[in-house]
């Protein structure tokens, strides 16, 4: 085994951001960026004036020094995360698209989508091999997201797709024409939540009601992604898409385990309560689903840790994450050599990450 | 001393509660469609889309359970009505059924219904209630509004006034029912996801009692989640004191981990205990959340029997079995 250091890091959750709209403007027809030149174009999904961060949502260590915002600079992303911690790829997740969650204008999503993808293509991946992408697609038009999804896969550096959700959650059935070109370019789909969740009509929540404060926001922010989990099995999406596989970002994962637990009880008990369950629900998490680990929960002792990294089959389940440059990074040195157990760490660290992503995750790798 | 902190009751026609109504109130209830929906409230709260079955009245979980502690579920479900003006004529006839008929202010208690739309007048219900020994707890059905808000204070000052806990039970039209609490995601389709999911809404409640600061506000405040499972709270007493370390300058007046007041003043109930599987569920095993989980019967519906308690949880049955923080007075005998 390889020591931690050694051993090439995929990190599965790296965001970087353009730094002027003009950036996107040799991706956009005359009329699209006049639309968009005229208009402004919003980036955020999250309603600030609901949910306001107390401080930053970024690390004011991530702003380059040549200016702009944190992320915008590949060049100082590698200086200051990729180099230091020795990480063979990062797979970048744009979050300036995550605005067009609350877009109601289904043309202006896939103008927008499709130049920003176009140039992070050219800009990060097409500037260094060890930056990957996920192409990012939208439910506003699921025929025009598969073939945004065709028209990136086999690109050098083209990973997987990311699916920004609003909200119809993901076993719906209109979401088949994006699984369909997944499964045909076998690209995985990750899902990062936008901020948008609990925001909008036209997004998701969380259960109960309207949490008061963005911290306590932030503490059943994960529901959403057990409740999409649930929803893709129930619907039967992985009987009608063996080969899909899913990339839950984010969503942190301590709850995954007694909520599978609860979904076999309850299907052992009643099958025909979930007709289009043919097999243990647990089965198909197992085989579809992985997870990135940030932000990790911050057990105390060797116990809680141990019952953490535990439950069954989720040695294989576990991507390494950092959500640099954002304020809750996980530190990769330290989660990877003093939190996730040994005995996983290559797994965690790249294994899963070259099954999930292929092996074209590190090209990068030999420099 | 075994309690039963999970025991339903329902009527099996709601003509049975005219008695405990007004003439004008008796009047409106008295219509075919309302009296036709008895059943509802028990398909409901078993999260089944098989409506019709009987209304279950029966069927004891042990011959050694020294109290138990019902919840009248058909009260629950007025969280799904659109008249909350005549839930509150409902349910004040439903604790007045439960003063004469079901609770015998010995082994078989109740929970007094009140509602989250009316807080004001669900404190005074509690203390016209909260002396009388037919009832133990303070039954709260959930609305959309987080319990962490403050509107429910009233609500919080009469339950710790009268040593009451709180009783916090799904009805079943959560996630379903227009008006009703949201589940998480967006809509699920079945009656299995939402039952799968419904522990979230405990989720949300108790990060919102935290971070809301009720809890540290109402240090006597007890709060039973009941019929959420328990499996999920290490999870989520994680995620709490992670978020409040970040956060805690935004939450002053939360004054030390969220995880320390609920392993403090909020209990869950057993059911199912299946959760637990053979032995404890690894994130729980030996956790201060274990310590948190108190019997619930869940009957007459598909539940536990002190039996099963025993069989799943072995050498620890006892302690789920025979914890008294819930009811500390009534087990210490200094209650009637």
């Amino acid at each position: 085994m390889q020591a931690a250091g050694t051993m090439p890091i995929v990190d599965c959750d790296v965001h970087p951001m353009y730094e002027r709209l003009e950036d996107l403007a040799p991706y956009l027809s005359a009329s699209w960026w006049r639309h968009f030149e005229d208009r402004g174009v919003r980036t955020y999904a999250r309603a600030r004036d609901r949910y306001n961060h107390p401080n930053k949502t970024y690390r004011v260590d991530a702003l380059p020094e040549r200016g702009g915002a944190a992320g915008s600079d590949p060049d100082f992303t590698l200086a200051t995360h990729v180099l230091p911690f020795g990480i063979a790829a990062a797979l970048l997740l744009p979050q300036q698209p995550y605005g067009v969650t609350a877009w109601g204008n289904p043309d202006a999503v896939y103008a927008f989508l499709a130049a920003s993808n176009d140039y992070f293509r050219d800009a990060w991946v097409g500037h260094d091999d060890r930056y990957t992408l996920a192409v990012t697609i939208s439910p506003h038009d699921p025929a025009a997201a598969a073939r945004e999804v065709r028209r990136h896969a086999g690109q050098p550096g083209i990973v997987g797709i990311q699916l920004l959700l609003m909200d119809r959650m993901m076993g719906d059935a209109s979401f088949d024409p994006i699984y369909e070109a997944a499964c045909e370019t076998g690209l995985p789909v990750a899902v990062h939540q936008s901020g948008s969740e609990g925001c909008y009509y036209t997004s998701q929540a969380v259960a109960g009601g309207v949490p008061r404060s963005y911290g306590e926001r932030h503490v059943v922010l994960t529901q959403v992604g057990g409740a999409n989990l649930v929803d893709m099995i129930v619907s039967g999406t992985f009987e009608r898409f063996p080969q899909l596989q899913v990339v839950m970002v984010e969503w942190g994962f301590s709850w995954l385990s007694p909520l599978l637990a609860r979904m076999d009880l309850f299907w052992e008990r009643d099958p025909g309560a979930a007709p289009l369950v043919k097999r243990r629900p647990s089965d198909y998490a197992r085989e579809h689903f992985t997870f990135t680990t940030q932000p990790l929960d911050e057990v105390e002792t060797r116990q809680e840790r141990a019952a953490l990294f535990g439950p069954e089959g989720l040695d294989k389940m576990l991507l390494f994450s950092s959500d640099y440059p954002h304020y809750d990074t996980d530190d990769p040195g330290f989660v990877i050599r003093s939190r996730i157990p040994a005995a996983i760490r290559e797994a965690v660290c790249y294994g899963n990450a070259v099954r999930v992503f292929g092996p074209q995750v590190l090209r990068g790798a030999d420099r | 001393m075994i309690v039963d902190y999970d025991r339903h009751v329902a009527v099996d026609d709601y003509a049975r509660l005219f008695e405990h109504m007004s003439q004008s109130w008796r009047k409106h209830f008295e219509r075919d469609e309302f009296v036709g929906s008895v059943r509802d409230g028990a398909a409901h709260i078993r999260l089944t889309d098989r409506f019709g079955d009987e209304v279950l009245e029966g069927s004891e979980p042990g011959q050694e359970i020294g109290l138990s502690v019902a919840v009248p579920h058909q009260g629950l479900t007025i969280n799904g009505w659109a008249d909350q003006v005549a839930a509150k004529a409902f349910i004040g006839a439903l604790n007045s059924h439960s003063e004469h008929v079901w609770a015998d202010g010995g082994a078989r208690r109740a929970a007094i219904l009140v509602t989250p739309h009316d807080p004001a007048w669900s404190a005074r219900v509690i203390r016209d209630y909260g002396a009388a020994r037919q009832f133990a707890a303070v039954a709260l059905p959930l609305s959309a509004v987080l319990l962490g808000s403050e509107q429910f204070d009233p609500v919080y000052e009469a339950a710790v006034e009268t040593d009451l806990p709180l009783i916090v039970h799904f009805s079943g039209v959560e996630g379903h029912y227009l008006g009703a609490p949201p589940l998480s995601g967006g809509v699920h389709r079945t009656a299995y996801a939402r039952a799968v999911l419904m522990p979230q809404l405990a989720e949300s409640h108790i990060a919102s009692l935290c971070f809301g600061g009720t809890l540290a506000k109402y240090p006597p405040l007890r709060v039973l989640f009941s019929g959420f499972g328990f499996a999920w709270l290490p999870s989520l007493a994680w995620r709490l004191d992670r978020e409040w370390r970040t956060f805690r300058h935004d939450v002053p007046w939360v004054r030390k981990p969220p995880s320390e007041y609920v392993f403090d003043q909020v209990w869950l109930s057993s059911w199912p205990v299946r959760e637990a599987a053979a032995e404890w569920e690894p994130l729980l095993a030996g956790s201060q959340a274990q310590a948190r989980v108190v019997y619930g019967s869940h009957a007459p519906f598909d539940g536990d029997t002190v039996a099963d308690v025993r069989a799943v949880l072995g050498a620890d049955a006892d302690d789920v079995l025979g914890r008294s923080g819930v009811l500390p007075a009534v087990m210490a005998g200094a209650r009637a």
